[in-house]
């Protein structure tokens, strides 16, 4: 291992784009046989260097060199016959294709006969790759658009393996994925180690990459900071370069009781929908209440149903005074805010300005006999996005151009200046870096102090157990445990309700 | 920097569309552009383009299309013939009503039957066309000589600066206005962010046939009848005003409501120009169409590229 050959050296990789300098000259050694961890907050940098190597984007500058020789892939499947392939973050599926069509897309002409595609050949193949990494259960002749978000990362990771890569790029994907399809991918991974390839892994999950790494090489703002071997993996040393100051080690709420006033304030009745079975809880006045379970468990249906966006096949949700939330509109009336899990599809206008966003919630508010005054609209936002500490350069910046943990402050920055009571967060720190991961979770502290109530729905279970006062897992739709907040529960006890 | 540099130039280039047209057909015309008569007639071509524009650049800020309005507008305009009939005054609200059903219908073909804006207005154009050549019986209705009369300068000057101050108002100072723009932004956000998408994309459309039916009642003013043909070329110049002023076809808050003001007199002068210059009918239509090309071209944005709803 020590000795290992070097298969992959980037030298001085520089990529801008407009302004902002993702890359600032970074170094990388990739040793056959190993799992180097890319490890970073938002914005550092990580992504941008392996879709460069996975030939996603040209750099400005710097040169690759594979196995010694020059390399510069323009494309990712020119990559993928080099033999490096990248598994995004992102989705990366066809909807409309079936599960083996994706696995072999680009590849069709292997099953080509006389110009006719064999089909037959291609589900069999389909289901030998599936199988080889352990996947079950998933039908080869299924459209993507039938399946759930995981099942499409999946069939990433297996027409990844079709490919049989020399080098694996593994971005953020664990976070879209169960346990069990984690499983999947690790085993994936220690495969490759053991067949003397290598990996490329990153990941937020600070525990997970030390778990699997064998080095870690630490970016900060597009600047290499510093690789450390495993024999030296330490949480606190690796938050400290990742930030460049140290972290507390605990960032969630420091009391261990359960806290909130009797009084309730929306309530659920017998919901159902798609994938929610007859669900009944309520909210109370500063509590914050916390939902945990599989991504398919229907936690995210109940944050829309929570606040009107979705129709209920039946039951109701309604509000301290019995009144129905219908729709979101009903739901604001009420003073409830919902952030939703894409943040860039249902919380933000990203091809819009920092002050369009922000403003949208509150225009009745601003509005005097159907005048909104640019000034006041202009201070309103400027004042919230000081408020929440929004790194922008004017409230007239895209909101595009901001970091993932920005661009949520700007979406917490309109329902803060709305002024709800009750907020709805469904995965509010997804994909955020710990710094403003901090932050937020001291803005719910904040909150509740303040009375208001929260919905949390997270797939982070140390952020429910963490941040709630009472948790309510969910499996296959139906309320499977309830936990209220104690200084021993553990994960454990969590996932012995979700699966 | 690479910003503000994409933005001036977006910015500019409608001013610099319509100054160079001026320019242009000031010189090949040996000045005849600024006589007093021809700006009349440029007040003319350009009242029907600009009130049109004013009411589709909503439609256009909420990320939709609309081809149908020079059919509601000749159905709007029949309607209010045949309402002159029994008494002149009475053409004003059957043409403003009538453009006010066939707008609220194309909200509720899009809306409610959840058809795309292109394809559901196409479907719904061939519809009142077929109102249209019903009502009309195959020949044309004439509006009492009386009305010919209201048709004063001074009028349609207030009608278009009202029209526009009004438009400029609701586009940028008002709540609607901006709900609108959001909704083009990105609509799934802008339901989440307590924006009723339906009823934002309906009223575009509802006031988009109102205004139509106005310009119906107005095309009936000018000319005395009511045809197949009334209306004909105002989707085209509504479009390439549009388009030559800006307007994106995305919608969103890149939307802005000069570029329905400057591109309206673009394309006034442009028509005229060619007038002046003594073109034909067919010599018109083919330039106004490389101009179209030209706009869509220009402005089409390729790497956001968005499906229009």
């Amino acid at each position: 291992m020590e000795n290992a050959k070097i298969i992959l050296t980037a030298e001085n990789m520089t990529k801008s784009f407009g302004i902002t300098r993702a890359l600032k000259g970074v170094p990388l050694q990739l040793k056959s046989g190993e799992v180097l961890g890319l490890i970073g907050e938002n914005g550092s940098g990580k992504s941008t260097l392996t879709s460069i190597i996975a030939g996603i984007q040209p750099a400005d500058a710097g040169e690759i060199r594979l196995n010694g020789a020059p390399y510069g892939a323009q494309s990712s499947v020119e990559a993928c016959r080099q033999g490096i392939c990248m598994i995004l973050q992102e989705k990366a599926t066809f909807d409309h294709l079936s599960v083996a069509q994706n696995i072999f897309v680009g590849d069709e002409k292997r099953f080509g006969r006389f110009g006719i595609l064999d089909i037959k050949r291609m589900n069999r193949e389909a289901e030998d790759i599936l199988k080889s990494i352990g996947i079950t259960g998933l039908e080869v002749k299924k459209k993507i658009a039938e399946c759930s978000f995981e099942e499409g990362k999946l069939v990433e990771l297996a027409r990844a393996a079709s490919t049989d890569p020399q080098i694996l790029i593994v971005d953020e994907t664990t976070t879209a994925l169960s346990q069990n399809g984690r499983n999947i991918l690790y085993r994936m991974m220690e495969k490759m180690k053991r067949e003397n390839k290598s990996i490329i892994f990153i990941s937020h999950d600070i525990d997970e990459m030390m778990e699997k790494c064998d080095r870690l090489m630490v970016l900060r703002d597009g600047d290499y900071i510093d690789t450390i071997g495993r024999g030296d993996f330490s949480a606190a040393r690796i938050k400290k370069l990742m930030v460049g100051r140290e972290i507390a080690d605990n960032y969630y709420r420091e009391d261990h009781t359960c806290s909130y006033d009797k009084e309730v304030v929306l309530k659920l009745e017998e919901v159902s929908t798609e994938h929610l079975h007859n669900i009944n809880l309520e909210l109370h006045r500063g509590e914050i209440l916390g939902f945990s379970g599989l991504a398919d468990s229907g936690m995210h249906d109940i944050g829309k149903a929570a606040f009107g966006a979705i129709r209920l096949s039946s039951g109701r949700v309604c509000d301290k005074d019995g009144e129905t939330v219908k729709n979101p509109q009903a739901a604001m009336h009420k003073k409830i805010a919902y952030i939703g899990k894409n943040r860039d599809q249902e919380s933000l206008f990203i091809n819009s300005p920092i002050k369009d966003n922000i403003s949208v919630a509150s225009l009745k508010k601003l509005s005097k006999n159907t005048f909104i005054p640019p000034r006041k609209e202009r201070e309103f936002v400027l004042e919230w996005a000081e408020r929440l500490e929004v790194k922008m350069q004017d409230i007239d910046q895209y909101v595009m151009e901001l970091s993932g943990g920005n661009k949520q402050k700007v979406a917490l920055a309109k329902w803060l200046g709305f002024g709800a009571d009750i907020f709805i967060l469904d995965c509010p720190t997804r994909g955020i870096d710990i710094g403003v991961k901090a932050s937020i979770y001291r803005l719910m502290e904040n909150l509740k102090a303040q009375g208001k109530s929260i919905l949390l729905i997270s797939e982070e279970m140390p952020e429910v157990i963490g941040m709630s006062d009472r948790i309510i897992v969910l499996k296959d739709g139906v309320q499977s445990g309830e936990f209220e907040r104690d200084e021993t529960l553990s994960e454990h006890a969590l996932i012995n309700c979700m699966v | 920097m690479e910003r503000l540099k994409k933005i001036n130039l977006k910015t500019v280039f409608p001013f610099l569309g319509l100054a160079a047209v001026i320019i242009l057909f000031q010189v090949l015309t040996g000045g005849k552009v600024f006589s007093i008569r021809n700006l009349k007639a440029i007040m003319n071509d350009s009242f029907f383009i600009l009130i049109g524009t004013v009411a589709f650049s909503f439609i256009m800020a909420v990320g939709n299309l609309d081809l149908s309005m020079g059919t509601v507008m000749a159905v709007s305009c029949t309607c209010a013939a045949f309402a002159s009939g029994i008494s002149p005054v009475l053409a004003i609200p059957a043409a403003v009503l009538a453009g006010l059903v066939l707008g609220c219908f194309n909200g509720f073909v899009h809306v409610h039957m959840g058809l795309g804006s292109l394809i559901g207005t196409m479907a719904t154009q061939s519809v009142f066309q077929g109102i249209l050549v019903l009502l009309l019986d195959g020949g044309t209705l004439a509006a009492p000589v009386s009305m010919l009369k209201w048709g004063s300068n001074g009028l349609k000057i207030t009608v278009m600066i009202l029209v526009s101050l009004v438009g400029a108002y609701i586009f940028n100072f008002t709540a609607y206005g901006k709900q609108c723009k959001a909704v083009g932004a990105c609509s799934e956000a802008a339901r989440l962010s307590g924006v009723s998408v339906k009823k934002v994309k309906y009223m575009t459309f509802i006031v988009m046939g109102g205004v139509v039916g106005l310009l119906g009642l107005f095309s009936l003013i000018r000319t005395g009848t009511a045809s197949a043909a009334t209306g004909g070329t105002l989707m085209m110049n509504v479009w390439c005003a549009a388009l030559l002023g800006g307007l994106p076809l995305s919608g969103g808050s890149a939307c802005r409501f000069r570029s329905a003001v400057i591109g309206s007199f673009t394309m006034a002068f442009l028509a005229n120009g060619m007038t002046l210059m003594g073109l034909g009918t067919h010599d018109k239509q083919l330039i106004q169409g490389i101009v179209f090309l030209a706009a869509i071209a220009i402005s089409f944005d390729r790497k956001n590229l968005v499906v229009i709803k």
